[in-house]
């Protein structure tokens, strides 16, 4: 089954991205900040794809990504992005980070799952 | 700052207005959470639907000749995930109030003399909130408000673009 990673400050936000995934089939974990998630990742087998927030205590979104772009075994996952942030400059900083794609809030289920149904393999 | 008694007056009623905000989000807190354990239970409920109906019947010839329960349940699961995308505006919600909390928890700081900074106390409050707002709407408005000292250029262009963005997905 395809594990899923979600990160997000915000209880109800990790809520909503669960139940779309579980939803399509998806096994959930969940983390509260990118500290959590890097730990996360490191004590983890297997993670399919990561969907990160950015703006989060402790670690924010782009410098998980950075992180897990130096773990030999995260260079290939797909990270998404999943922000309120919109503008160019910051989708720019998120390619930079080696984020796999942008997804702004609030987020439509269809169109999350056609996307990771795209991404990961 | 020196402190007078009108700057302590009007540090109590922004901490009053302060703990306010709080207790409006502490108060309709269970009811969101209820809310999205339904909607968890929903999804939940329209996979066994589907599952149950699939166990019954050749999958394919539903995919493509679906019943009056087939064209149900797709309807009940679009208003599940149009349930998941609005209660998303929640958490927009409860982010930037605990933005303006916290900028206006340092403003009533500032008028009691709480504190010792020393130096443009009040620019630097005032940056902090506009890093920490979530949308080039609300920084916009931030601006058209409580200007820098500079000045500011407005981009509303930017604003509509990014309101027209909620929901778009970007592959690099």
């Amino acid at each position: 089954m395809t594990r899923i990673l979600a990160v997000d400050d915000s209880p109800s936000m990790r809520q909503m991205v669960g139940v779309t995934l579980k939803s399509a089939g998806y096994e959930v974990l969940e983390a509260c900040d990118g500290r959590e998630a890097l730990n996360i990742a490191k004590e983890q087998a297997a993670v399919d794809l990561v969907i990160t927030d950015i703006n989060m205590p402790n670690m924010d979104g782009l410098t998980l990504v950075r992180e897990l772009r130096m773990l030999p075994h995260y260079r290939g996952v797909p990270l998404l992005v999943l922000t309120t942030e919109a503008s160019a400059e910051k989708k720019l900083e998120g390619k930079a980070a080696g984020a796999t794609g942008w997804v702004v809030k609030p987020f439509s289920p269809d169109r999350l799952l056609a996307t990771i149904a795209r991404i990961v393999i | 700052m020196a402190r007078t008694s009108q700057s302590i007056d009007a540090a109590q009623a922004i901490a009053a207005a302060v703990a306010q905000i709080e207790l409006a989000v502490r108060e309709v807190q269970p009811a969101v959470e209820q809310l999205g354990t339904l909607i968890d239970h929903m999804a939940t409920g329209l996979g066994e639907l589907r599952n149950s109906r699939q166990r019954d019947a050749d999958s394919e010839a539903i995919s493509v000749f679906p019943d009056e329960f087939d064209q149900a349940v797709t309807g009940l699961q679009k208003n599940v995930h149009a349930s998941i995308t609005h209660l998303q505006f929640y958490d927009r919600l409860v982010q930037h109030l605990a933005h303006i909390q916290d900028f206006l928890s340092g403003a009533a700081g500032q008028l009691a003399g709480d504190t010792d900074e020393a130096g443009d106390v009040w620019g630097v409050l005032r940056n902090k909130l506009r890093t920490r707002l979530i949308s080039e709407a609300q920084r916009e408005l931030l601006d058209a408000v409580l200007p820098p000292p500079g000045g500011v250029q407005f981009n509303s262009r930017q604003a509509r673009e990014e309101h027209a963005a909620q929901g778009t997905v970007e592959l690099f």
